[in-house]
Formats: structure tokens, C-alpha cells, sequence
């Protein structure tokens, strides 16, 4: 199979037109490579000083926006300070590599007529050039070059066809540089060719060149100013441009403006470059401030304002030779230089945040400025700073003059106050002689205030007041706290003359010393007080009558010697009449707890005396004044104790052991009246027993006699009678600090003692008597002696005398005719019996003594029976005894009657000696004792007397109720006048029925 | 892949002497004498031996590395920021790709745009120079790099897609613009005739003996 026809028919080799394909493609690389190699210019090497942003390959030349070249590499020189780009310049742009081109690197700028360079924020740099001359024969002449020095600024515009010259000077830097603009209105009128440091002269010299159609614009009176600084303020009317020319914000350049003076119309050979339009309004006059420091001020920023308008500018700062100060040179605008004057007075403005006002704020914002305060006089130019903040001079005002002592606080800008409200202001002040004069303004609107009844004192700075509104702590205005001021007020009613010129105020240090100085002038009532403490007593203390304000205190001295301390008191006229000469004083100011009949009564005078103290006062019955002064009291208390011890009646003195001594001060009472109160209380050392003094009230004296008998008060007592018992209870205070109670008593004995309760009071009237007792009788101690339901003394002690208990007794003297000879004591308890509870307050209080009187002679001991006497037992009658078989039912005090009158009673039933019978002792009363005959026949009727008899019948015969119950004897005597009287002791026989 | 027909591996024949043509598409070997045949497996219209295939081949081959030179020089793309245009080429774009250390779109672009390029200029001079002669490869794996070829030839228009996507969507006027440069035009025309010289070979020369 090696032999295929065919295939190596295919196999014959052609020329096939798809050779022309690779011809084509070689012709067109060959053509490309060609022209590209053609089109690449020539190389320029230009030198920067820096190569910022220049990329190799990338960084393009261009010339009037078109490109002409590319950066190809760049190098660094071999000094290595500068670089060498190298630049393949397009075929067509080569003839631009000529000598004087000029090549800069173009960086964005901005301004408003032209934006530059903007695109190379974002693709980058690129270099810019310029030819020497647009001309074409010069440019035909200039030679070739490869080699170029780039420039690190735009070039300048140098075509100065249509252009004059116009030299600037300027003393600080312009900030300028050539190729800014010169504007005129706002229009551009040519450029800043050159900047130029004068060494010589110390100046910059800088060329413009200002179109030549402005020309006729500029004579002598032409300025130049200098819009290059981005000259945006604000202040507080907020933001505003201060340039002549929207583009200027951003180029800045210098502006000019043309004189309405057409006749004189040359250019000057030099003008001043203003640093800003203001400056040109300067008067080429120079102010000279001394100032302690800078305060901000800075040179042509500062303005100098007038009522709020700018009339000047701050141009210079520096500090004087010695270094002491600031000098700062200051021009004014040539139409407001007519203020600055001898008088001026130049004050820096700051921001003031003082108490009285917030001041100049604004130059927070726009910086400090200097203040001016036109005056009169010659033309000076040389002033000093003046410390304080102008003052306004409404016009109008009235001016006055302040006499004082020392300047104080005071001083330029103190405000004169009346009412609060700002009258006026000092301007100022000088010294004179020792004193010092203040000269002070009133406003216009308040000049009826500078009347010659106007007072004048120092601001108090914190006044605080009570009333009855409450604690009203004022101050004065902050502001006149730190600045001090003047307060101005009347005293008077009518507001007096208008001030004459000549007449000076005098200030007062307070208000106090101005209305004594007023007083001194009126005829206000003064008067003097005498203390030996002046404690809570100041200048300006009320002096209060029932709670009203009829005075104040005044200045208060010391006497040396005697250390006694008078105090002025002034009283106002229509409370004159109050004082009188009874009147004592008190301070206020301290609280005094009270004790009276009404209770528990503290006293305070009000909380706003309490603290703000002054005196009070209230008359005496007796003239309390000490040689014409009134004489000051600590306290209330006090005071009503001295008054107390004037309008005393009796003064006693008691002397007192063994009991807890009472209290000063605490009230007597006689019958429930308070009567006075105790004093003093001491210790006697010769009768060695306390004593307290008590005082009874003049209206009461005639209470006391030689047997007034005081006693303390301050228990309880519980009292038993017949009706039961009673405590009696003093009323609350009494407990306190108890009381004492005085009472007349029969014997004037023991009336110099106080006494622990009214029984110990009572003791000397009672009589004394000894009951000898067979046994305790559960006695005790104040248990009563009754004798005839009647208490009659009192059990005072129960002690054993030879083993044997002895009662002490006490009666009253009343009844000191009991304890006789025949008297009869025995003690008495519980009786239950039909005639119902006896003693029941035995049960309580123990047993009592019952006593019968006798009607011997006088005796102070007594034995006491073991039983209970009879109650008849000394009684005027008939005293029998009957003997019976039984008692039956016949009990002490048993009626006996006759024909059912009750005529007598049982007085006692005992067993007969012998005890074969019962012996029964009845008494008769007196007026039927007659009645009661030797044949009297004696039947007990006891019980009920039921009887039957034969003739009679049933009979049921009852006695009375309380016979039948009680049981009771019966007698009948038969023909009276045959038997004889019975007398006592007589025997007859009981029969019953 | 061909039959081996006598049972030794070393023994390779081809279709022709195999008493056949192979189809080129489906490579099927078709049976016939003559020098035409239809594919029966696929359809397509076969002749023996493609007329002029190597000279063609030389040809186009030649063409694309001739104009392969200004693909490269020229830039392939302009992106105009602001009006100020800056131009790439390709290697310039892969070393600023590089610079940015943007390394795997760095690869991505240098294979396709140039390595695939040059790899298929050159695999296609190699075998033309080699083809009947004795070589370093053996027929078998210089069909194996044809092969290759054909396959990677449609990739290189990567680039080409990517300034076509980049100058339809980033257009913003004057703002930004893209835009393809005189290299792009190249650079296609390059892949266009690589992949035409492929195509114009006829692998089955490779096993035709001297």
C-alpha cells in the first residue's frame, strides 16, 4: 500500500493564496512598528526640584490641553537634590523644545475664575509648558534645547502690553505672590508681577501691573489694599464677608479704589499696600495705648468701637523697651478721629461674665476689642489703658457727690440702688482730705431720687429678714455683692428738695448708721437699756410690743468699770407713748418653758425672733428703770421674775427637812388660787434646814396670817370619809414640778415650815393621846378616830410600848375635849350585821378607833376596850341591866320600847360573872327615864309573838318589822306613882313572853 | 486512536494503510476506497487528506505571529477617567495586576493572554517543522498535543470577552469610559488565525510516513 496516486497528487505543492494572509499581517506589524518608532519625538530632559506625582510612563506634557509629550523615566541628578524627567516629546510638538520654554508641574488650584488643574486630582499631575513668545519670527530664533529647568511655580504672565507698572509697599508680609490678581470693583485690573523683600528699607516692595484703561482712575488719594487673605468673620450678627471680590476668598490679591478727586490724576511712585480695606479708612494718625498686657489684642484684627461702631483699627503691638507693658498703636477712621480727645478713655472689651451681666459675649466670637469713650479736650495721642468698662452718661443725668470714708468696695461701675432697681453708677472717685469723694450719676429717668432727704449706704450683701411670710434670706444682686454698691432709700415720707449742686451725700457704712443718722435728725424717741450681756443684741434688732415692730436698736457700748452695757434703742414716733416708765425689757431670741395654772406653756417668741433676736417689752406695777435706763432682761422668765419680785407682797420664809425640796419657781395656791410662786431655795446653816423662799402675790398678802401653814402639793390624795373615798388629783402641772398649797390653821404654831402634804400641815392643831390597845386590831397608820361617825383625828403611828401595842393618836382640837377622863376607845372592824355592812371602808383601809367622849378631867392616855362601847354609853338617860335566862335573839342596839315607842336600845349583852344568866345593859334615853319604875316589868319580844290564850284566843302580836327581825325588849309599868324611880345599874329580871 | 492491526504494540499503521480514511470529526474509520467518503457514524464529508493543509497551516500560523507583535505592543484597552485615558497592554495589565498583587487574576490573564497564545503558535510551528520527520514526540503524542491545541484555542478569547464586557458596562461618559484599543483587534485576530491554522491541519499527516 505505498503507492496512493491520489494522495501525492494532493501532496503537489501550489502557491495558495492563503500566503497573502501572513504577508498582510507582516506588512501591517512592520507598518506599526514603523510609525510608531516615526511618531516618538525627540527627548527632553527637564529639572525639578521635586517629582511629586509624576509617574513614568503615565505623566503626560501637554500645552494648552493637548498632549505633547509623555514621561518616559526620570533620574535623579547626580547631587541628589533635584530630579531630571525625561520627556518624549510627540513628533509633531518637537519644535517646542526650544530655548526659553518654560515646563511646571501643574497641581490642582483653585479659584473662582479659574479652576486649575482640577482633572489632576484624579489622573494625576501633569507638566504644563509655556513658549518664551506666542510672536512667530522670535520664536523662529530661538534655538533648540533638550535640556530645560522646570519651574516649581506657574509662571507669571509677563505680557505687559496693554499694562502700566504700579509699585506697592508694604511693611508686613503681603502674602502675595506673583500672578495674583488686582482687582478694581471687583473687576479684574491686571496682576501682582513680583514680590520683593526691600532689605535696605525693610519693606516689601511689589510690582503690579494694573491694565492701562484703569489709568485715569488713580491720583494720590488712590489706596491699595490687600484682599489675599481669606477674610471671612464672624461675630455674633453672624457671618460676613469682608472682601471686594467673591473670587478674591479664594485668590485673594489686592483691590484698589479710585478717588472722586478727577482733577489730579497721576500714578504715585509708590503706594502703601493697606493689609485691609480697613486700614485704608485709617487716619495715618497714630494712638498710642499703654496697656498691661495684650489681652488678645492683635494688629490690624483688633477694631476700636464706639457705641458699637468700628471707628478704628488696632495696627500695631509690641512691648515697650522696659518690658513693663504693651504698647499698641491704634488708628482712627479719618471721620470718627474727631473722639479721640484728652478726656477719651480707651478700655479693652472682653467677654465679661460678671454677676450683673454678661457682657461683650460677642467678642467671645469676634475676638476682643477695644472700647472708646469719647471726651473732650486737646488732641492727644497718647493714652493709658483704662481698667474698668466704660460707663454710659444718659443724658440728663443729675450728678451728685459721696462723701466717704474709704472706698470699700466701691468704685467705678458700683451701682446706686434704690429699691433694687440700678439709679445710677460712680464714675469715679478721688481723695480728699482723709476722705474720699465719689462721683456718681443719677439716671434720668430716677433724678428725682437726688433729693437732699436721699440716704446713702453701702449694699449690704446679705440681708435676712423674717417676717411673717417666713425665713427671706435676700441678697443683694450678686453683681453688687462683688462689685459692691450703693444702696440709696428714704427714710422719710416726703422725699424732700431737689439736691442743690454744691450739697454732697454722705455714704453710710450700713443701712443702720444712715437711719440713725436719719433719727438724729428726727424726733424719734430714744432710749437706753442696760445689760450685762449684749449677746443676740445687734445693730437693727427690733424692738417688738405684743409682737409689732415699734423699734429698732441702735449701737450698744461697754462701759469699762463697770461692765455694764447701754444700748441705744430708737422707737418710732407713733409708738412713743408706749414706753413708759414701768416698762422692762426682755431679749428675744431664747425660749422659756412655762409653768401655769393653765399648764405646760412654752414660749417662744416666734421663730423670727427666735433667730433674728431684739427685745421685747411689757410693764411692771413698779417702776423697773435704773436711773432712767430700762434694764434689759435675759429672757422672759427673767424678767417676769424681777417683775414679779417688784410687785411681790410678802416674802416667807419656810424651812423644810426630810422632803424633796421644790422646785424654784413653781406656783402657791391658795383655795385654788394661784397666789404666787416660790423663789430662792437655800440651806440655813444655823438652824441647819433648807429653806425656800415663796413670794404671795400683793393682791394675796392679806391671805397670809401667823398661822398660815404651807404645804407641798405634789401627791395624791386619797381621801376616806362616810361617802367612800376620793382621790383627789392636782391638776397635771402640779406633778411636774408640784405646787404649794397654804391654808390658815387654828395655831399660829409651826407656820414657819413647809410641810410635806396638808395632814403633816394639819399636825400641830391636832391634840395628841395615847390608846394603850390589847392587840393590833389590824390598825395602821392614818387610820381614822371616829367617835360618833364623826372623824375626829387619825391614827399617827402604831408602836409597842413594853410589848404592847400603843396607838398614837391625833385629834383635832376641836374635839380635844373627848380625850376626858371616861372616854372610851376601842378599834372597830367589819360589821356584818341586819342592820346592814358596817366599815366597810375597813376593808381597805384596816380598822379605825371609835372613841366616846367621857366628862372628866382632861387625859392623854387611854386604855382601849376589848369590845365595842356602847354608843350610849356616857349618855344623859337611864343605864339598867336586865338578867335573862338566854340571849335570845337580842343584839347590841336592840330597841326597847314602851307601848312600841322606842324609848332606849340594848347597849350590851354579857355572860353574868358566874355565868349562870345573861346580863343585859339597856339604856333609856333621859326624857323616859321616868318611866322606868322599880316595878317595871321588862318582856323580850323577839321574834314573832304568836300566843293563844284561853280568854283572849289566838293572838298574833306582832311588834314592829324590825322587832320581829331584830327582836327587841319591851317594858310596861304598872301605876307609875307607887314605885319608885329606878336608877342606874338597877337590876330587874327579863321574862319572856 | 489507531487499530493496531498486526497485534504488536510497537507497530502503529494509519488509515490509509489501514485501506481507509479516518473521519475527522468522529474519528471513525471509514472503509472505502476512494478518496472521498460520507462519515457513516456521523455524516460528515470526508476526504482523504485536507488539499494544501500544511501549506495553509504555515501560513496562518505565520500571520498570527506576525501580528501577535502589535497585539502586545498596542494597548488592548483604554480606560478614560475624566477624559484622561489610561491605556494597558497586556503584559502591562498582568504586571499591574501584579503590582496590585491581585495574583490569581494575574495567572488567570497571563495564561489566557499569553501563554496560551504562544504555547499555540509555537505547538503548531513544532508541528509543522516535525510533522514526517522523527522528533522528540511520537506521533502518538503529537497527536495528544493537537489535541491540546484545538482544545485551548477558544480559551484565549478571554481577554477579548473581558474589554468587550468592561467598555458595554463601564461607560459613564466622560466620568469613566472603557474602551478597547488597537491591541484587542491584534490580539483576536491573533486567536482568530491560531485557531484557523488548527483547524486548516490535518493530523492524520502526522502518521503519513516521509
Amino acid at each position: 500500500m505505498k503507492i496512493i496516486p491520489d494522495a501525492l497528487k494532493i501532496k503537489k505543492r501550489k502557491f495558495s493564496p492563503v500566503w497573502i494572509t501572513p504577508i498582510l499581517a507582516l506588512i501591517i506589524t512592520l507598518w506599526i512598528v514603523y510609525s510608531g518608532f516615526i511618531d516618538s519625538g525627540k527627548e527632553i530632559t527637564i529639572q525639578f526640584d521635586s517629582g511629586s506625582n509624576i509617574i513614568e510612563g503615565k505623566t503626560l506634557l501637554k500645552y494648552r490641553g493637548l498632549t505633547i509629550g509623555k514621561v518616559v523615566r526620570f533620574d535623579i541628578t547626580d547631587s541628589l537634590d533635584k530630579i531630571d524627567v525625561i520627556i518624549r516629546l510627540k513628533k509633531e510638538a518637537e519644535r517646542v523644545a526650544t530655548e526659553g520654554v518654560k515646563f511646571w508641574i501643574v497641581k490642582p488650584r483653585l479659584g473662582l475664575n479659574q479652576i486649575t488643574g482640577l482633572e489632576t486630582i484624579i489622573s494625576g499631575t501633569y507638566i504644563e509648558m509655556r513658549p518664551p513668545s506666542y510672536d512667530k519670527k522670535e520664536l523662529m530664533n530661538l534655538k533648540e534645547q533638550d535640556r530645560f529647568i522646570g519651574l516649581s511655580e506657574p509662571p507669571v504672565d509677563m505680557f505687559l502690553n496693554n499694562a502700566f507698572p504700579v509699585n506697592l509697599i508694604s511693611e508686613k508680609d503681603p502674602s502675595l505672590y506673583s500672578g495674583m490678581r488686582v482687582y478694581h470693583n471687583g473687576i479684574d485690573a491686571g496682576q501682582v508681577m513680583s514680590v520683593k523683600y526691600d532689605e535696605k528699607a525693610k519693606l516689601y516692595r511689589i510690582v503690579t501691573g494694573i491694565l492701562k484703561k484703569y489709568k485715569k482712575h488713580f491720583n494720590s488719594k488712590t489706596k491699595f489694599w490687600n484682599v489675599s487673605k481669606f477674610d471671612l468673620k464672624y461675630d455674633s450678627a453672624g457671618f460676613h464677608f469682608q472682601l471686594d471680590s467673591l473670587n478674591s476668598i479664594f485668590q485673594g490679591g489686592i483691590a484698589f479704589n479710585s478717588s472722586k478727586n478727577k482733577q489730579e490724576n497721576k500714578v504715585k511712585e509708590e503706594f502703601i499696600l493697606h493689609a485691609n480695606y480697613m486700614e485704608t479708612l485709617l487716619s495715618p494718625r497714630k494712638i498710642l495705648i499703654h496697656m498691661p498686657e495684650s489681652y488678645g489684642v492683635r494688629p490690624s484684627r483688633t477694631p476700636v468701637m464706639f457705641k458699637g461702631l468700628q471707628v478704628g483699627l488696632v495696627t500695631d503691638l509690641k512691648l515697650s523697651t522696659d518690658k513693663t507693658e504693651i504698647l499698641t498703636t491704634l488708628r482712627m477712621n479719618t471721620k470718627y478721629e474727631y473722639l479721640v480727645k484728652e478726656r477719651s478713655r480707651f478700655f479693652i472689651g472682653r467677654p465679661v461674665v460678671s454677676a450683673s451681666e454678661v457682657k461683650n459675649l460677642s467678642s467671645l466670637v469676634t475676638g476682643v476689642f477695644i472700647s472708646l469713650e469719647a471726651g473732650e479736650g486737646k488732641m492727644v495721642s497718647e493714652f493709658y489703658l483704662s481698667e474698668d468698662s466704660p460707663i454710659q452718661t444718659p443724658k440728663g443725668s443729675a450728678n451728685i457727690t459721696i462723701n466717704a470714708k474709704e472706698k470699700g468696695s466701691l468704685g467705678r461701675g458700683s451701682g446706686i440702688y434704690y429699691k433694687g432697681v440700678k439709679v445710677g453708677v460712680i464714675k469715679n472717685h478721688k481723695l480728699q482730705g482723709d476722705g474720699l469723694k465719689f462721683f456718681a450719676i443719677i439716671y434720668p429717668k430716677y433724678r428725682n431720687l437726688a433729693s437732699s432727704e436721699l440716704f446713702l449706704w453701702e449694699s449690704e450683701s446679705v440681708d435676712i429678714k423674717f417676717d411673717e411670710k417666713g425665713l427671706n434670706v435676700k441678697t443683694a444682686k450678686i453683681s453688687s455683692i462683688l462689685e459692691g454698691g450703693v444702696t440709696a432709700g428714704f427714710f422719710s415720707k416726703n422725699k424732700g428738695t431737689l439736691l442743690k449742686k454744691n450739697k454732697e451725700l454722705k455714704l453710710y457704712s450700713n443701712k443702720g448708721s444712715a437711719k440713725q443718722a436719719f433719727i438724729a435728725t428726727r424726733g424719734i424717741k430714744k432710749i437706753t437699756m442696760i445689760t450685762d450681756d449684749a449677746s443676740g443684741i445687734y445693730n437693727g434688732a427690733p424692738v417688738m410690743y405684743r409682737g409689732i415692730k415699734i423699734g429698732e436698736l441702735g449701737t450698744h457700748s461697754l462701759n469699762k468699770k463697770s461692765g455694764i452695757i447701754r444700748i441705744i434703742a430708737t422707737i418710732e414716733k407713733e409708738y412713743r407713748y408706749l414706753i413708759k416708765d414701768n416698762a422692762y425689757f426682755w431679749k428675744l431670741g431664747t425660749a422659756s418653758v412655762n409653768i401655769g395654772t393653765d399648764g405646760l406653756s412654752i414660749m417662744t417668741p416666734g421663730i423670727k425672733e427666735l433667730i433674728k433676736g431684739g427685745v421685747a417689752f411689757d410693764y411692771s406695777k413698779t417702776n423697773l428703770t435704773d436711773n432712767g435706763s430700762y434694764i434689759l432682761y435675759s429672757d422672759k422668765k427673767s424678767a417676769k421674775k424681777a417683775e414679779k419680785i417688784a410687785s411681790v407682797g410678802k416674802i416667807i420664809k419656810l424651812y423644810f427637812s426630810e422632803i424633796k425640796p421644790p422646785d424654784e419657781g413653781i406656783p402657791i395656791f391658795y383655795k385654788g388660787m394661784r397666789s404666787g410662786e416660790t423663789s430662792k431655795v437655800g440651806y440655813d446653816q444655823k438652824k441647819k434646814m433648807s429653806y425656800i423662799n415663796v413670794l404671795i402675790d400683793s393682791d394675796y398678802t392679806k391671805t397670809i396670817t401667823n398661822s398660815t401653814r404651807f404645804w407641798m402639793n405634789s401627791e395624791v390624795h386619797v381621801q376616806t370619809n362616810g361617802a367612800g373615798f376620793s382621790a383627789k388629783i392636782e391638776p397635771v402641772i402640779n406633778y411636774i414640778k408640784g405646787s404649794l398649797n397654804y391654808e390658815n390653821f387654828l395655831s399660829s404654831k409651826g407656820s414657819d415650815r413647809l410641810y410635806k402634804n396638808r395632814l403633816s400641815a394639819e399636825k400641830p392643831d391636832y391634840k395628841r393621846a395615847t390608846v394603850k390597845l390589847k392587840h393590833g386590831h389590824s390598825l395602821k397608820k392614818l387610820a381614822p378616830v371616829m367617835s360618833r361617825d364623826q372623824k375626829i383625828g387619825y391614827v399617827e403611828n402604831i408602836e409597842y410600848r413594853n410589848g404592847k401595842p400603843q396607838a398614837n393618836i391625833l385629834i383635832k382640837s376641836k374635839f380635844s375635849g373627848y380625850l376626858t377622863k371616861g372616854a372610851v376607845f376601842w378599834s372597830e372592824n367589819l360589821i356584818v350585821s341586819f342592820d346592814g355592812v358596817k366599815n366597810t371602808d375597813s376593808i381597805l383601809f384596816g380598822s379605825k378607833i371609835m372613841m366616846l367622849p367621857g366628862n372628866g378631867p382632861l387625859l392623854t392616855e387611854f386604855t382601849a376596850l376589848s369590845e365595842p362601847a356602847s354608843v350610849y354609853r356616857n349618855a344623859p338617860g337611864l343605864h339598867i341591866v336586865l338578867t335573862a335566862p338566854t340571849r335570845s335573839s337580842l343584839e347590841v342596839g336592840s330597841p326597847v320600847y314602851y307601848r312600841q315607842i322606842p324609848t332606849g336600845a340594848v347597849e350590851w349583852i354579857k355572860l353574868s360573872d358566874i355565868g349562870d344568866e345573861v346580863e343585859i345593859g339597856i339604856y333609856v334615853q333621859e326624857k323616859f327615864s321616868h318611866l322606868v319604875r322599880s316595878n317595871s316589868v321588862f318582856v323580850s319580844v323577839s321574834g314573832i309573838d304568836a300566843s293563844y290564850g284561853l280568854v283572849s284566843g289566838f293572838k298574833l302580836k306582832t311588834d314592829s318589822l324590825k322587832a320581829i327581825l331584830k327582836g327587841g325588849i319591851s317594858f310596861t309599868t304598872e301605876k307609875k306613882n307607887t314605885a319608885s324611880d329606878s336608877k342606874n345599874g338597877d337590876v330587874f329580871k327579863l321574862t319572856g313572853l | 486512536m489507531k487499530v493496531d492491526s498486526s497485534g504488536s504494540k510497537d507497530k502503529w499503521v494509519n488509515d490509509i494503510e489501514f485501506g481507509g480514511l479516518l473521519c475527522t470529526d468522529c474519528k471513525t474509520l471509514i472503509i472505502s476506497a476512494s478518496d472521498e467518503a460520507d462519515c457513516p457514524e456521523c455524516g460528515s464529508h470526508n476526504i482523504r487528506r485536507k488539499k494544501n493543509s500544511l501549506s495553509r497551516t504555515w501560513a496562518l500560523t505565520l500571520a498570527s505571529l506576525f501580528l501577535y507583535i502589535p497585539a502586545n505592543i498596542l494597548p488592548i484597552m483604554d480606560v478614560q477617567i475624566m477624559g484622561q485615558s489610561s491605556k494597558s497592554t497586556i503584559l502591562g495589565g498582568v504586571i499591574e495586576l501584579f503590582n496590585y498583587e491581585m495574583y490569581f487574576i494575574c495567572i488567570v490573564v497571563f495564561v489566557a493572554s499569553f501563554v496560551v497564545p504562544v504555547f499555540k503558535i509555537c505547538s503548531l510551528m513544532y508541528l509543522l517543522i516535525t510533522v514526517n520527520r522523527k522528533s522528540l514526540l511520537n506521533n502518538k503524542q503529537k497527536t495528544k498535543l493537537f489535541s491540546l491545541v484545538e482544545l485551548i484555542g477558544k480559551w484565549s478569547m478571554l481577554d477579548v470577552y473581558v474589554v468587550a464586557v468592561m467598555a458595554g458596562l463601564i461607560n459613564l461618559g466622560f466620568l469613566l469610559k472603557t474602551t478597547g484599543g488597537y491591541g484587542l483587534i491584534f490580539f483576536a485576530s491573533v486567536v482568530v488565525l491560531t485557531m484557523l491554522a488548527s483547524h486548516s491541519f490535518d493530523t492524520r499527516l502526522i502518521w503519513d510516513e516521509g
